[in-house]
């Protein structure tokens, strides 16, 4: 029998479309689906683990690569013959389904069964189907197929038959049942015995790779149970739901009646459903974060799982470590050029994105709508294209390598560009400031999930763009023949930019920058380029400004933007600050017990040790280094600008943790408030995140990671500094090391040189070594003290920008 | 709705979260994204033998961009179709939750 119905399915499936194909599995899926609902919280409710384990082998079904299940005879063979004892449990369900849902199953059911070309091939499905489900094919003669299934889907068979269709239920009890048929298949018990599902703590059940047949792109993870959590506040939305519909039903059954009493009662009605609405919406929303939150982790720890796992089955492989790098990895600007070519056919903010993003920004862009996916109309003209090096620039300028960050409020406010302009205003816009207000307002758009399609303040500003653009062009516009020289305009341009890239560099070099200050600076040239200097180098350009200084030859400037674009593909950071990550419990901080570290609690220096004279050369101390970037003063007025940027690209703890930062000559100055409502509440605080700030990236990414020691070590850092600012020597420092460096300035931190304070922390760094030998020191239990989430938090932000 | 259908779909309409604060928008989709990142990452190291996880390791750690272009055009010439898929997969998982 068995054997016959295979040949069956062989013999005609083959002459089954595409397309029905399609719509028997979408039916399939869809039928399932829904009875799988019902039957997850059945299990659920009754803790019956067969159940759960069943619900999970229909929803990893679910979640296998539908598209090549259903376009493969051999794929939708495998759907419905070695899950259907799953199924039928499943299908059960709907028979408990309210009136509503089974109506609209029926609907779908109906739409999906007149959809399909019916034909002996389709009627060979549903007969296949209802043989297997346990119902005697022959039992429908003289029936209409779909009738049968519905018949079947509904529950209205008679008694009797139900009886018999409960018979192969029980045979194919969760697992066993699957197995059993597998093995009477004969060919699937392969399957099985790689069928290895397990219930784990999180909820999470997953099955092991081979459980199922490999397809090319079989998720091989896992289907998720929504935590208890979850569960209870969907019931409670439910309910209130609920509560909506019958309140709102009473207020029209009121609107038919008068009254004072009912007026009275109308307006309570009124009121109520005024708040459930407020309630639901509230909750909802609390609700769709927890549960996206949820996913999310989920999904992360599984996947961190199937890297764990590869590990383990390799132990010599590389594998963890290259997925350790995947963030770094997507800091490339490695954007095929195909990719390039999709991301500008899409406004504007393609065409910026194209020239500069990275892949992380690219896929941002892309889970916005936009991106690597879909072509689009290209809505700036066309002659933005041959200004693709300037736009390299700006891209860095308006932080467009973290598109989600771009497209915020609160990161446009903290650069003024989220004033909506008038068309007066736009058009005084620069070129630069038309830029960032461009791709601020159209990340900003789909970040609110509409698009600029037709939207006039879009159009407006791209308007003014391609205006500026063309005026420029008008310089280069052959006098004898009208003709307009784009050539002559583009090499103008990368001239004029190669010529600033090239000054700084040899401002860099004449100061022997050591190679991490070298990629620094070229963050410096991608933000120079971007916007201090670039709007220099633009208004040249445009003639808006003086005729630029002097510069080597043409043919030397452009011949070197090789070196120059060595540089930029070297730089791996996002682009401009963090906004400050989530709030975080600094009530927690504020209970570290320093009495957890002996020599703080007693307050004694007797146990200091020695400070090793080579690990702390006074010279360093009292004679600062020059500032690298004083050549750079000559190179530009925008100095200021260019350094702060710099210092906030690669100090981005210190900004996100509110710091005040400036430029004062040629040092950077930090300001912190420490009071109530300030920054912090405690100096401690601040200092706990300058000195991870100062942190070695080297040591975070050394074998043992981040780890209670090295947070004590930090600990170890912020005691020291605490004491000197208190005016009191501590292990080994005097406190005249941080004169005119840090100070507390009434309710304020100063740090009046953030330079020279690395390089004091550094050496402390060193010194605590002999503090925090091992996880025994009092400064580990201090970490341990501290809010696990706050070490987490600033370690993520550390290495945001990281460089290696 | 299937995964492929997904890929242009902008995510904060799928999932409707246009009432959701612009703070917490914003935290979820960098998650999201970074989620993405490892599926994306996973797919690849599972696809590459373990000579090329090795090469491709050792071209991000010397920040050899230019040849990493070229490894991965060479070694992953589907990689556009991985990131399409997991894009597709990752708003549907998310979408399908929630619903």
């Amino acid at each position: 029998m068995v054997e016959n119905i295979n040949n069956l399915v062989l013999k005609n499936q083959v002459n089954l479309s595409q397309e029905q194909i399609r719509q028997l599995a979408d039916g399939f899926f869809s039928i399932t689906k829904r009875a799988l609902d019902k039957y997850r919280k059945s299990a659920e409710d009754k803790q019956d683990k067969k159940g759960l384990r069943e619900v999970a082998v229909l929803e990893n079904l679910l979640n296998l690569n539908y598209e090549e299940l259903g376009d493969s005879v051999d794929g939708l063979k495998r759907l419905y013959e070695g899950c259907y004892p799953a199924i039928l449990r499943a299908l059960r369900y709907a028979n408990t389904w309210n009136t509503e849902e089974h109506a609209k199953l029926y609907a779908q059911l109906e739409e999906v069964l007149s959809s399909a070309q019916r034909g002996p091939d389709f009627d060979y499905f549903v007969r296949y189907f209802l043989e297997k489900s346990g119902q005697p094919v022959n039992k429908y003669q003289g029936e209409s197929i779909e009738q049968a299934l519905f018949s079947y889907i509904k529950g209205q068979k008679s008694e009797v038959e139900n009886k018999k269709s409960e018979k192969p239920e029980k045979r194919h009890d969760a697992l066993l049942a699957l197995q059993e048929e597998h093995v009477s298949l004969g060919e699937k018990a392969e399957i099985i015995d790689g069928l290895d599902l397990e219930l784990t703590s999180g909820n999470l059940i997953k099955h092991r790779e081979n459980a199922l047949p490999k397809l090319r792109s079989l998720p091989k993870n896992e289907r998720l149970i929504p935590s208890d959590e979850i569960m209870i506040n969907r019931n409670r939305l439910e309910k209130m739901r609920v509560e909506l519909f019958e309140k709102q039903e009473d207020l029209a059954k009121i609107g038919l009646l008068s009254g004072i009493f009912q007026s009275k009662k109308k307006k309570n009605l009124i009121k109520e459903i005024a708040d459930l609405q407020k309630n639901i919406g509230d909750l909802e929303a609390k609700n769709k974060i927890n549960e996206i939150r949820f996913v999310l982790k989920e999904r992360s720890a599984a996947f961190d799982l199937r890297v764990d796992n590869a590990q383990e089955e390799k132990p010599k492989s590389p594998v963890k470590k290259l997925f350790a790098f995947y963030e770094k990895f997507f800091m490339k600007k490695i954007l095929p050029e195909k990719w390039r070519a999709k991301l500008e056919k899409q406004g504007f903010l393609g065409k910026l994105l194209a020239n500069a993003c990275t892949l992380n920004t690219a896929i941002s862009f892309s889970l916005l709508g936009g991106g690597l996916a879909v072509g689009g109309a290209s809505i700036v003209g066309a002659s933005i294209l041959s200004g693709r090096r300037f736009l390299s620039g700006t891209a860095t300028g308006v932080g467009s390598y973290n598109l989600l960050k771009l497209g915020s409020k609160t990161y446009a406010q903290t650069h003024g560009w989220d004033k909506h302009l008038s068309e007066t205003e736009i058009k005084g816009l620069s070129l630069d400031q038309t830029i960032k207000y461009l791709a601020h307002y159209e990340a900003n758009v789909l970040f609110e999930g509409r698009k600029v399609d037709g939207d006039p303040y879009y159009n407006s500003l791209t308007e003014h763009f391609s205006s500026i653009l063309d005026e420029s062009k008008a310089a280069f516009i052959d006098e004898k023949n009208l003709e307009f020289d784009e050539l002559a305009w583009k090499n103008y341009g990368i001239e004029k930019v190669a010529e600033i890239d090239l000054n700084l560099q040899k401002a860099l070099k004449a100061k022997n920058i050591k190679e991490n200050r070298l990629k620094g600076a070229a963050v410096l040239i991608g933000i120079t380029v971007g916007s201090g200097l670039f709007q220099k180098a633009i208004s040249h350009l445009f003639n808006w400004g003086e005729a630029p200084a002097a510069a080597g030859s043409q043919a030397e400037a452009v011949s070197d933007m090789g070196g120059t674009e060595t540089l930029l593909a070297e730089q791996e950071i996002p682009g401009l600050p963090e906004l400050p990550p989530a709030e975080l419990d600094l009530m927690a901080e504020n209970q570290v017990d320093q009495s957890l570290i002996p020599e703080l609690a007693g307050d004694s220096l007797s146990v200091t040790p020695e400070v090793p004279a080579d690990l702390f050369p006074a010279e360093d101390i009292y004679n600062p280094p020059q500032p690298a970037m004083d050549s750079i003063v000559e190179a530009s007025g925008q100095t200021a600008e260019m350094l702060k940027h710099l210092f906030i690209e690669n100090h981005p703890i210190i900004e996100s943790a509110g710091g005040d930062i400036s430029v004062v000559g040629d040092k950077i100055k930090v300001v912190f408030d420490i009071y109530t409502g300030g920054d912090f509440e405690l100096k401690q605080q601040a200092l706990r995140r300058v000195m991870m700030d100062v942190f070695p990236v080297k040591e975070v990414l050394d074998a043992d990671g981040f780890s209670f020691v090295d947070a004590g070590r930090v600990e170890s850092n912020v005691a020291t500094f605490t004491k000197l600012l208190e005016a009191r020597p501590f292990h080994g420092f005097d406190p005249s090391v941080v004169k005119d460096i840090i100070k507390m300035e009434g309710n304020q931190l100063v740090i009046s040189d953030y330079a020279r304070l690395e390089k004091i922390s550094a050496k402390a760094l060193e010194v605590s070594k002999t503090w925090v030998p091992d996880m025994s020191s009092g400064f580990v239990r201090v970490a341990k003290n501290t809010n696990e989430k706050i070490w987490e938090s600033l370690l993520d932000t550390k290495l945001q920008n990281i460089k290696t | 709705m299937v995964w492929r259908d997904l890929i242009s779909k902008n995510i904060i309409t799928h999932l409707k979260l246009q009432n959701l604060e612009e703070s917490q928008r914003l935290m979820l989709l960098t998650d999201i994204a970074d989620l993405l990142q490892k599926q994306i990452m996973v797919r690849l190291i599972e696809f590459l033998n373990e000579e090329e996880i090795g090469e491709l390791l050792h071209l991000l750690e010397h920040n050899d961009d230019k040849a990493l272009s070229i490894f991965l055009d060479e070694k992953v010439p589907h990689l556009e179709e991985i990131i399409f898929e997991e894009l597709g997969t990752i708003k549907k998982d998310l979408g399908d939750f929630l619903n």
